[in-house]
């Protein structure tokens, strides 16, 4: 199950995540992480405490991402660790989203 | 073993014996002396004789004297040491040596006995001797191959000999290891022993007879050496890892060769192959054309060219045989080669047939005309009912569209459509209008302004060949790249549960795999257009590839093994557009203007000709008439009997591709023509033009 906590230092937010980001996450993701991002000009996603994703939660991921930076939302996906990292290279997340959005 | 002496001069015996000592580079000490002669003064230099001294060294020199080796010795000796030394003899008169030998060589040696040999040098044995005189001294020169060593220092020019010289003369022996080395081909089919014999080049100092002076000649012979043995080839073939197929007499012919060659001494067996499963014809299945009649009057009857086969119900029409497998072979490494596998034939029903009980007979439940689409291993057999149309089609009969053979006793008219799954055979004029056959067109007479298409599902589905080609490559990758995710520690996959793998496909095609969602539209858009000539299978495929790549469509693909599945259709459709179909399809007319013909099949217009037609054939190309104007392709070759117009103005052009030929009787100027990439416009009027490529890809017209 997915958890965050969020740090706020107007105008910068910053996400951290715990758990897996899967299917499971979908509710989470788009109905409470997704409208509280808008508030801020800044959000940084820290990735530390996530250990395990699937194709939906990478597929959220992008969404989240995509729609955030559509209202101008700068968005930085930090402390990806090897293993997700991993995951992503495979899929090429980096250049679907952007490789100056990962820090 | 004997003292060494010499006889020495000088102007007195003084000077004769310091003389003597400097040629034994000894001291007194060391020789007896004896003179022989004291020297006599004469007046002016006239009666003058020198001192003569005889020295007799004390040291034993048994090494100088060869002499007393028996001649085995001596010639083992000189091939075992190049450094041979030769020995003039000093004494006056012939060494013992020579006499020894008179029986091997009684003319020689009567010679030395009773020819004058004062003043001459001889090669005897490989020795030379000479016996000098006061007033006369023989001269060698030496020869090729040698190094002729005269008291210690090399002599390269003619000189003079004295028996007091020692005279040694190197020969090198040149020798060469046999070269020997193992090839084996890229194929591990075979091994190839390459094998340079050794030899050895022994060299002899030539005999000479007496003369006063001889040049050296030195004789060679080649003694080829036979030093590889089975033993060895085995061991390295063991070592190459050879086991099978070995041809130890090839080995052996290797090894007692003298002459440099190759020998295969392993070689593998090539598989053998088996045959796919293929369809034995029970009935007639071609329409036959006979060659137009020609009537009392001269003109000629396009009515009666043609023979359509049909068959009652119940009639056996084909007869499925199975597949046989190949042979397996072996490499010579041992590798076994299976044979390429063998296809049982793959039967589509079509209308109007059933299979017997076994599955191995095909038999008609309808009567009507058999049809057998065969492409590869996928065969399609089919009872074509005909439609008859007894009047022209037109407005008041409407356009004919039948799963079956058409034949229309009338014309075509103006903007009318025939479209027949089978033949369509049409006894009066095509104006203006469409014809669309699944198989054949004949038609008996003119063809203006129409469009006339055979095969067209054919064609369709060759041309789809290269797109599905590339999805079948981006399809491996798209599978080994999942295969890879699947493998990462930190992948999750109980979501593709679920959701099925339009998620993760999804994620892949965005961006990694951009470029197959464009492959994939491409071709589904292919089919949507060609709908109406594909069969049913290739509107599901396509179905299904929008399904799964387009919309992610959770009926798509649900998990890894229906994508392996989908990856072997899509591997299948492409075998099936990529082989060439059994030609089914033609076209038959006699006269064609401003039309346009297509065909996967052959072309043949055995009438007057064409005028500003575009002829697209995939088979061959036939005109008995003319083709004035216009733009004529054909797949495999065309063959014509009069291109171009007399007056010029209309350009036409015939193409072939590379590996095929254009011949044409009566070509006239600004005709062009292309072959592969290669154009050719003709100047002038030609005849019997037969064009093609020649092996360096140049255009050969003869």
């Amino acid at each position: 199950m997915l958890q965050f906590q969020l740090s706020v230092d107007q105008p910068k937010a910053t996400l951290y995540l715990e758990g897996d980001m899967d299917i499971d996450a979908t509710e989470i993701i788009e109905d409470e992480i997704c409208p509280v991002l808008q508030k801020y000009n800044f959000v940084e996603i820290n990735f530390i405490k996530v250990r395990f994703v699937d194709s939906t939660g990478i597929g959220l991921l992008i969404n989240l991402v995509q729609h955030s930076q559509e209202n101008g939302i700068n968005i930085a996906i930090s402390n990806v660790n090897a293993e997700v990292n991993e995951v992503f290279s495979l899929l090429q997340i980096p250049n679907i989203l952007g490789k100056d959005v990962f820090v | 073993m004997s003292n060494r002496s010499i006889i020495s001069k000088g102007n007195n015996v003084k000077e004769a014996i310091e003389n003597g000592l400097e040629l034994l580079d000894t001291t007194k000490a060391n020789v007896d002396i004896e003179i022989v002669e004291q020297e006599k003064k004469g007046i002016l230099g006239i009666g003058f004789k020198p001192a003569v001294v005889k020295l007799i060294d004390r040291r034993t020199l048994e090494k100088q004297h060869p002499h007393s080796l028996s001649e085995d010795d001596l010639i083992k000796s000189i091939f075992s040491d190049s450094d041979n030394l030769i020995g003039s003899e000093q004494k006056s008169q012939i060494s013992p040596y020579m006499h020894s030998d008179q029986k091997n060589d009684k003319k020689f040696d009567e010679f030395l006995l009773e020819g004058d040999l004062q003043g001459k040098v001889w090669i005897k044995g490989g020795l030379i001797q000479c016996k000098d005189t006061p007033d006369r001294y023989p001269t060698i020169t030496p020869g090729k191959g040698m190094v002729l060593i005269r008291n210690g220092e090399i002599v390269t020019k003619n000189t003079i000999i004295m028996e007091r010289d020692y005279l040694k003369v190197d020969l090198v022996d040149e020798s060469k290891e046999t070269k020997w080395d193992i090839r084996i081909d890229n194929a591990n089919m075979k091994a190839i022993l390459v094998v340079q014999p050794g030899y050895k080049k022994e060299k002899k100092l030539v005999d000479q007879r007496p003369e006063h002076h001889i040049k050296l000649e030195v004789s060679e012979t080649i003694i080829p050496q036979k030093s590889l043995t089975m033993s060895v080839v085995l061991d390295k073939l063991s070592e190459l890892g050879i086991v099978h197929g070995i041809n130890t007499s090839e080995i052996t012919r290797a090894c007692g060769s003298t002459e440099a060659g190759e020998y295969i001494i392993a070689s593998g067996d090539m598989s053998q192959p088996g045959t796919n499963g293929w369809l034995e014809h029970k009935v007639e299945l071609d329409s036959t054309i006979a060659e137009p009649k020609e009537r009392s009057d001269g003109s000629i009857d396009y009515r009666e060219t043609k023979h359509i086969p049909s068959v009652e119900v119940g009639k056996v029409i084909a007869i499925i045989h199975l597949p046989v497998p190949g042979k397996a072979g072996m490499t010579i490494t041992g590798v076994k080669l299976d044979p390429s596998p063998v296809h049982a034939l793959k039967i589509v029903q079509g209308k109007g047939i059933s299979l017997t009980n076994d599955g191995r007979q095909i038999v008609s439940t309808e009567s009507g005309r058999p049809n057998v689409e065969q492409r590869g291993i996928l065969v399609k057999v089919s009872i074509m009912q005909k439609l008859y149309h007894q009047q022209d089609v037109d407005l008041s009969s409407g356009n004919i569209h039948f799963h079956g053979d058409v034949e229309v006793t009338g014309g075509v008219n103006e903007t009318m459509k025939v479209v027949a799954e089978g033949d369509a055979l049409i006894k009066g004029n095509v104006n203006m209008a469409t014809i669309i056959a699944g198989a054949s067109i004949f038609v008996n007479k003119n063809v203006i302004g129409s469009e006339l298409t055979a095969g067209k599902n054919n064609m369709l589905i060759a041309d789809m060949s290269q797109l599905l080609g590339e999805m079948v490559d981006h399809t491996k990758q798209l599978v080994a790249a999942i295969h890879q995710l699947h493998r990462s520690p930190a992948f999750k996959i109980a979501d593709l549960a679920k959701t099925g793998l339009g998620s993760l496909i999804k994620l892949l095609l965005e961006k990694k795999f951009g470029s197959y969602s464009t492959l994939v539209k491409q071709f589904v858009d292919k089919v949507q257009k060609g709908k109406g000539a594909l069969d049913d299978e290739w509107i599901q495929f396509a179905d299904l590839l929008h399904k799964s790549f387009l919309i992610y469509h959770p009926d798509g693909l649900k998990g890894l093994d229906d994508l392996t599945d989908l990856e072997k259709t899509i591997e299948q459709f492409f075998q099936i557009s990529s082989t060439d179909p059994e030609p089914n399809s033609s076209i038959t007319i006699p006269y064609a203007l401003n039309s346009q013909i297509y065909c996967s099949g052959d072309v043949s217009v055995i009438g007057q000709g064409c005028y500003n037609t575009k002829i697209r054939s995939l088979g061959a190309l036939q005109v008995k008439g003319f083709l004035r104007g216009g733009e004529y392709l054909a797949g495999k070759g065309a063959v014509i009997e009069e291109v171009g117009s007399e007056k010029g103005g209309v350009s036409t052009q015939i193409t072939v591709p590379a590996d095929q030929s254009i011949k044409i009787n009566r070509v006239m100027e600004d005709t062009v023509i292309q072959i592969g990439k290669i154009k050719h416009q003709f100047k002038e009027e030609s005849m019997y033009v037969n064009a093609r490529l020649n092996d360096e890809g140049r255009l050969q017209l003869y």
